[in-house]
């Protein structure tokens, strides 16, 4: 600091000696005598009213130096303000004559450096660079940033000047756990390196990652029956027009798998003698309605006849599969090998046809509200099986139950035992406990021979409910083994007419001549049609389901063999490797896995295993595994060989274990070396440039030796290189290489990359930027002019909008701070409070995006919402809470551009009242970039509460104007803000005070006029004081472009941009492409740069 | 006065127990130098052990020295005036079989049953948040019990039942295990080696790059040099303390590799290095999990052959009561080590908040929690006082509420922590 102040001092002397060697100089010798004579009584260096001392003034380089104050001093001259009304007056000549004057030195001595960069010096990112930073690098919003202390303001009143940004250890230590907290969140997968959107650290954190991206693959390739019978109806009926569509493209286009959609076609259309299963299922889609018309095909009868199919084949699906096994075991018994085991058959089975299913069945029929009838009905029909006869003796079994509760507390009854008390007859007949050979069986059971029907009458008395209930009937059956039998068995209340349905799940023995043939349809069946073709566990997810140990499982066969396209189970099988990879979920299950057995199984506690540890880091060694699967084998008693002891599950389940954790180790090493690739890719970004080879080298050497450190290895060698690449003042600095000379020089094209994109996207170049310049070609006029254009189109640019608009206007901590008081205005919540900082970001980018009028911030009728801030307004809002709509209609609501948003008028509000000072000072101050001077130290003070003032808001402002200290600058600002009365301190609309007095927002204008309310002032600043408002646009937009103070030689800039803006409708693309352009953007002082030897219009595109 | 006075030799040795040989002592003293402290801190310390106590053995009556003790705490005895036993606290949350009130101890969270881990930051991360500027490391967070894994039947992750100290409400903090890597946390070592030369990296870039930039162009790249500089440095001094292979320093100095056997030796020196690390300053917030919830600790030295958990179904059993004993004595021990260690007019202890809790009243059983603390926070805690809230009504028994209290008194003001939106009155 102590070093840039005095290269400004010796900026001054030079001025000095310039001008002592030219010739007379005009300020010397006209304006210092005016000053002498009508102001410097009350502005010197004792006596300095509004912080003015004219007397240090002494030369025109001097009032180059401090030309903002002389800006000031002319409107003051010019309004005829100064010298004050009881004081000696000039004659309006004479004030003519030096206003001109003032203004020709100000305009000379702006020439002189025109185009001169000024002092740039490196600085650390802002805070919000910071996080855009890391966001582009990652592509995940970590903000580390926002744990840092908030950045100083400086130059125009933006935080990424030089000066401001200071770096201390304390910050340092911050930025090092910033970058601690990114390398957290790196993923190390088999393929190299990414991040996460949350930490990856812990086991837990782990899983999080892959298993929810599994999960959300399996949700979005589920295959929902309907969806495909329906897609492929349309095919069938499909116009004429699209005759020539492939299957495949018409189940692409409905989103679906077309393997799976081929092979249900094949299935459904194919041509097939199967008169079981098959022929059933063709029979059915056959049946399905036709189509009747063309325009809209699918009608409720299509649609609730294809939901009734789909009821049937998963009805079917579920009897012919084999049942499932619990997928979750969780109790101390569970044995993991054997629960293990379980799970792999089930899941290699979902889509096998169960064979015991052909000559063993069940079934049950439910009864409900039997105390409401005197006798129900069981009928069981034993019928042919489509063209094939009846035959074969049929062993039944079957007994009632009931879930309601029962006098006797009794909820099962045998049919035998009802039978016998209530229907003896029957009884008798059915010859329980013996079949038609007269041998003894079953005693609940008895024996029919097919073909015949058997009808049962049963008083509802036998089942002593308490209340109403429902009764259930269980029946199993199968043949007896005497003769071989084929039979469709139907079961229920009443009688079943003739249906082709019982063809689809007949009793076969298995050795009869058609098992064979209703075998292989139901194999087709299954395939086709399994139990689920994938399963994940409502609450434990992909977790395999054991009792206290961890550890995943696979269970999606039928998925990958009948629905997944190649590219599509390459994904999800790389997502399970990651899985296992990243969590190393097989160590961490195998010492599970000691402990559970030891501890809660006792299987361990034998002293055959005392060797083998949950807690020994050894126990992950191949030859330690071996050994314990041998002793596990021989305690367990196994006693087989070869193929046989290798297909046993403890064997299995051993060999996983290790072959999971060699993998582990082997793609661990193998991915170090895309690691090392991808940080050095990585750094590179982080740089905004290329390494050099000696960089390069040193990466290397820093990697390898953490990878080579045994406490250390892989991942804490990525994670240091990552923290070691954000700690670098080559990520953390904006800074450019300092030429030697005298004047000033380009800035290379790398250097124009950074300097472009912290300017247009607070943020890092992209590649297309970085492209550029490593090619040297970023720099010409033409290439950044596509690039601005691109730049602004990105919606990157939003990071713009609140950087400048939010810091010019002064919103941008309106998060952070709070001026509200909840309890008076509960609506005010976070949410609000979130949605009134973004509206102004909102619109600005869309006014800039759109290239229309900047003006229009003064008095749009349209601006962003979202639900909350609708409400909020009165206005609509049609989608999501959250998105954020165009509205239109503002000034119906008596709104009008930025001076209704409500972030301004609630930052502008005092807790518990509106603050017309506050609001207008602002809207005149910050908006229209008036100087006003601050106000004296012993002002009036307002009341606190609006509700509690006796007097209305108007009324005690009154005394500002009454005050002729407080009128000079009061007047300017007071009655603007009583335009903004009709909002209340949270901004919302009313038409009363919190005390119930009515509001009066009448404002007297300039011109004598009255106005009511927003739109018709923000109509009159929009057309009479647009210039005022563009100038303080182009200066704000300069500064933060240039990240430093304005210097006078930036004035022939402005008014460039000045007269731009105005020719080319107020468009904000003109600024960006001016500024880009300039030469104060793209060049930079040399070492030893002296005013002497600048040079005027250098070639931004000269020497490198 | 400096803290190099404040550290006698006699002090420091006793802080690393059995553990510590002289040379390793110079430069111990030599880094405790370098940061000044300014007033003595205040430090916070849990101790916690799993599937609860044995109630007919828990109860205190009276005050200061008058106090009489239930058989489970008889190992407090000599510190009468110098404890709270804080009798019918509630956690709301934490009434629930296993995995399901362990994890929120501190935090008073519900947790999120099935595969997604949700809890809340617990309270000494709070506290360790408020002081992580002033010390090296924010917190300590030790355990002498494996953390067990899976599934609980209630479908409940057992990542709750080996967790107590949570930094946020997605995950908790890994459990140091290992007592010599708990040192190299403290002392530098692994942690402070890698800082080490990520820092001289940097460090080395800063002559390319002021080759670069000249004029006020370098004091800005210096002002970053320098602050890469100095934190460099800190980090040098602490590595000094830790490295294994300097001559002068045995191996045996620090803890031994491993996790020791024996329970007790294994909680003690857990102990010790709380005490060292309060001692020395290097943080000023500890947790140690000496059992977790679902224990499968074993205590042969206690003539019994099962697991912890076995015996807490039968809490009343001399079993079980001799092994809350056994931890109360671990418990006495780190009170007994922070007691003798003189802090100006005061000991670490009177500066010192020393917790003990367990999740259950009796096995399985969360409708009470048992809570002792030790010591007066610099006096900001009253002391030798018995206290029973067990009648005073739901809302007035809260375990947050004497959070909320606790931290408080520590400086960090609270509107509302877990279901609590007041202190403890009384407390």
């Amino acid at each position: 600091m102590q070093i840039l102040k005095t290269i400004g001092f010796s900026l001054i002397i030079t001025f000095l000696i310039l001008n002592d060697a030219g010739a007379a100089d005009p300020f010397v010798e006209k304006v210092v005598p005016f000053l002498k004579s009508y102001c410097v009584q009350c502005h010197n260096e004792k006596r300095s009213e509004g912080e003015l001392n004219l007397v240090q003034f002494s030369s025109s380089a001097m009032v180059a130096e401090h030309f903002r104050q002389w800006e000031h001093i002319i409107t003051f001259l010019k309004k005829e303000e100064m010298p004050p009304a009881k004081s000696k007056q000039p004659s309006p000549e004479l004030r003519s004559e030096i206003l001109s004057t003032i203004t020709n030195v100000i305009k000379s001595e702006s020439q002189k450096l025109s185009g001169d960069p000024g002092i740039v010096p490196p600085r650390r990112l802002t805070n919000a660079e910071f996080n855009n930073s890391i966001r582009d690098l990652t592509g995940v919003d970590i903000r580390p940033a926002d744990s840092f202390p908030i950045d100083p303001a400086s130059g125009e009143g933006f935080s990424n000047t030089g000066e401001a940004l200071i770096m201390s250890p304390n910050l340092f230590r911050k930025y090092y756990s910033a970058a601690e907290q990114v390398a957290n969140h790196a993923v190390l997968s088999t393929e190299g390196l990414r991040f996460a959107p949350h930490p990856v650290i812990t086991f837990a954190d782990r899983q999080k990652f892959y298993e929810q991206a599994i999960i959300s693959f399996y949700e979005s390739h589920s295959v929902d029956l309907e969806n495909y019978l329906t897609t492929l109806w349309l095919y069938k009926h499909r116009p004429e027009t699209h005759k020539a569509i492939t299957l495949s493209d018409w189940a692409k286009k409905a989103k679906l798998s077309s393997k799976y959609a081929m092979i249900l076609w094949n299935t459904l259309e194919g041509k097939s003698d199967n008169t079981y299963l098959i022929g059933w299922l063709q029979g059915k889609w056959n049946n399905l309605p036709s189509s009747k018309n063309q325009t809209t095909p699918i009608t409720n009868e299509v649609k609730n006849a294809v939901k009734s199919l789909v009821a049937e084949i998963q009805n079917l699906s579920r009897m012919l599969t084999p049942v499932e096994t619990p997928a979750i075991v969780a109790n101390a018994g569970n044995g993991p090998i054997e629960h293990l085991q379980r799970r792999r058959l089930t899941a290699s089975n979902r889509d096998a046809f169960d064979k015991s299913s052909l000559s063993n069945q069940k079934s049950t029929v439910e009864y409900h509200n039997v105390t409401m009838q005197n006798s129900i009905k069981l009928i069981i029909q034993l019928g042919d099986v489509g063209t094939t006869k009846a035959a074969g003796n049929v062993l039944i079994k079957a007994y009632f139950s009931s879930n309601n509760s029962t006098i006797d507390n009794k909820k099962k009854w045998s049919l035998r035992d009802l039978l016998a008390q209530h229907a003896p007859d029957t009884f008798i007949k059915l010859k329980f406990g013996t079949n038609s050979k007269g041998e003894k069986i079953d005693q609940d059971s008895f024996m029919l021979n097919a073909p015949s029907v058997l009808e049962i009458d049963l008083p509802t008395n036998a089942f002593p409910l308490k209340e109403k209930g429902n009764v259930i009937l269980n029946v199993e059956y199968k043949f007896d083994t005497s003769m071989l039998g084929i039979v469709s068995v139907f079961i229920g209340d009443k009688k079943q007419p003739d249906d082709s349905k019982f063809i689809v799940r007949p009793l076969i023995s298995a050795q009869h001549a058609v098992a064979p043939s209703y075998e292989s349809s139901a194999e087709v069946f299954c395939k086709l049609f399994p139990n689920r073709f994938f399963y994940v566990d409502s609450t434990r997810g992909l977790s395999a389901g054991f009792h206290l140990i961890e550890g995943f499982f696979r269970d999606d066969q039928p998925l990958c063999r009948s629905v997944l396209e190649d590219p599509e189970l390459l994904e999800l099988n790389n997502l399970w490797k990651e899985l296992y990879f990243v969590t190393g979920v097989w160590e961490k299950m195998l010492r599970g896995f000691v402990f559970f057995e030891r501890s809660e199984r006792n299987f361990l506690k034998h002293m055959d295993f005392d060797s083998f540890r949950e807690e020994d880091p050894d126990l992950i060694k191949d030859e330690v595994l071996l050994r314990f699967k041998e002793v596990y084998l021989k305690r367990a008693n196994v006693k087989l060989t070869g193929a046989e002891l290798n297909q046993h599950p403890i064997s299995i389940f051993f060999d996983e274990v290790r072959n999971g954790i060699r993998f582990k180790e082997t793609a661990n090493k193998q991915a170090e070396i895309i690691y090392f690739k991808n940080l050095l890719t990585f750094t590179e970004k982080a740089n905004r440039r290329n390494l050099t080879d000696t960089e390069k080298a040193k990466l290397e050497a820093f990697f390898t030796s953490i990878c080579n450190d045994k406490t250390q290895g892989t991942d804490a060698a990525v994670r240091a290189s990552i923290i070691r690449t954000l700690v670098s003042p080559s990520f953390g600095m904006l800074l450019n290489t300092t030429a030697v000379g005298e004047t000033v020089t380009p800035l290379s094209d790398i250097e124009m990359a950074s300097r472009i994109s912290y300017f247009i996207w607070a943020g890092p170049p992209d590649s297309e930027l970085l492209a550029l310049a490593q090619s040297g070609t970023l720099r010409s006029n033409d290439q950044l002019q596509v690039q601005v254009k691109r730049m602004l189109a990105d919606p990157k640019v939003s990071r713009f909008s609140q950087e400048f608009l939010g810091q010019w206007l002064g919103y941008r901590d309106f998060l952070t701070q709070e001026s509200v008081n909840r309890t008076v205005f509960p609506q005010f919540d976070d949410k609000l409070k979130q949605a009134m900082f973004e509206e102004p970001t909102n619109l600005f980018t869309y006014l800039i995006q759109k290239d229309k009028p900047i003006i229009n911030l003064l008095n749009s009728d349209e601006t962003f919402v979202n639900k909350k801030l609708a409400q909020h307004y009165g206005l609509p809002h049609q989608g999501n809470a959250e998105d954020w709509e165009l509205v239109t209609g503002l000034n119906d609501k008596g709104r009008s551009g930025i001076l209704s948003m409500a972030v301004f008028l609630t930052k502008n509000s005092q807790p518990q009242r509106t603050s017309p000072v506050k609001r207008g000072f602002w809207v005149v101050h910050k908006v229209l970039g008036e100087h006003i001077p601050p106000p004296p130290a012993d002002v009036a003070v307002l009341p606190a509460k609006e509700a509690e003032s006796g007097q209305t808001i108007r009324q005690l402002l009154k005394l500002h104007v009454d005050d002729n200290k407080c009128a000079r600058c009061h007047q300017r600002f007071d009655s603007i803000g009583l335009a903004l009365e009709g909002f209340d301190p949270i901004g919302k609309a009313r038409t009363k005070d919190l005390a119930g007095r009515n509001i009066d927002n009448v404002v007297l204008l300039p011109d004598g006029k009255e106005v009511r309310g927003v739109p018709l002032f923000a109509d009159h600043l929009a057309k009479q004081r647009a210039r005022e408002f563009t100038q303080t646009l182009g200066n704000k937009f300069l500064g933060y472009a240039l990240g430093r103070s304005l210097q006078l030689s930036d004035q022939p800039l402005l008014d460039q941009m000045q007269a731009k803006l105005e020719t080319s409708d107020f468009k904000m693309s003109s600024l960006f492409e001016l500024v880009v352009n300039s030469p104060q953007f793209r060049t930079q002082r040399c070492k030893d740069f002296s005013p002497a030897k600048f040079v005027h219009s250098i070639n931004p595109r000269g020497d490198r | 006065m400096s803290l190099s006075n404040k550290i006698s030799r006699r002090n420091l040795l006793k802080g690393l127990g059995i553990t510590v040989a002289l040379p390793w002592l110079e430069s111990a003293v030599a880094i405790a130098a370098a940061p000044a402290i300014k007033a003595d801190p205040q430090r916070f310390a849990c101790m916690f052990i799993g599937d609860g106590i044995s109630p007919p053995q828990w109860w205190a009556k009276g005050k200061g020295a008058e106090m009489e003790l239930g058989p489970s705490l008889e190992a407090l005895a000599p510190f009468k005036d110098k404890i709270n036993v804080i009798n019918g606290l509630f956690n709301k949350e934490g009434d629930g079989g296993h995995a399901r009130c362990t994890g929120n101890i501190l935090s008073g969270a519900a947790l999120h049953r099935g595969r997604m881990i949700k809890g809340g930051i617990s309270m000494d991360q709070m506290l360790a948040k408020k002081n992580e500027d002033f010390t090296p490391l924010s917190s300590l967070v030790l355990g002498c019990e494996q953390p067990v894994s899976g599934f609980h039947e209630s479908q409940y992750s057992m990542v709750y039942a080996s967790h107590i100290s949570w930094q946020n409400s997605d995950s908790p903090i890994p459990i140091e295990l290992y007592p010599s890597l708990a040192f190299d946390s403290l002392f530098g070592g692994k942690a402070g080696k890698l800082q080490g030369s990520i820092l001289d990296e940097v460090l080395q870039q800063a002559n390319d790059m002021r080759g670069k930039v000249s004029g006020t162009d370098k004091l800005k790249l210096d002002e970053y040099f320098s602050s890469v500089r100095e934190t460099e440095q800190r980090v040098q001094r602490l590595n000094k303390l830790a490295k294994e292979d300097t001559p002068v320093i045995p191996a045996g100095q620090r803890p031994p590799l491993g996790m020791p056997k024996d329970f007790r030796e294994y909680s003690r020196l857990m102990c010790d290095l709380i005490a060292l690390a309060f001692q020395t300053d290097r943080t000023r917030i500890a947790t140690l999990l000496m059992s977790r919830d679902l224990s499968g600790q074993v205590y042969p030295f206690l003539g019994i052959r099962d697991d912890h958990h076995s015996y807490s179904h039968s809490n009343t059993g001399k079993e079980y009561q001799s092994i809350v004993k056994c931890h109360i004595e671990q418990y006495s021990y780190l009170i007994e080590k922070l007691s003798k260690m003189q802090e100006g007019e005061k000991t670490v202890l009177d500066n010192s908040c020393i917790m003990f809790v367990s999740e259950h009243w009796n096995a399985h059983n969360g409708t009470q929690v048992p809570l002792v603390l030790a010591g007066s926070l610099g006096g900001k805690l009253a002391t030798g006082r018995s206290l029973d809230y067990l009648n005073a009504g739901n809302s007035k028994r809260k375990l947050c509420s004497l959070y909320l209290s606790l931290m408080s008194r520590m400086g960090l003001e609270l509107p509302q922590f877990g279901d609590a939106n007041e202190g403890l009155a009384g407390i």
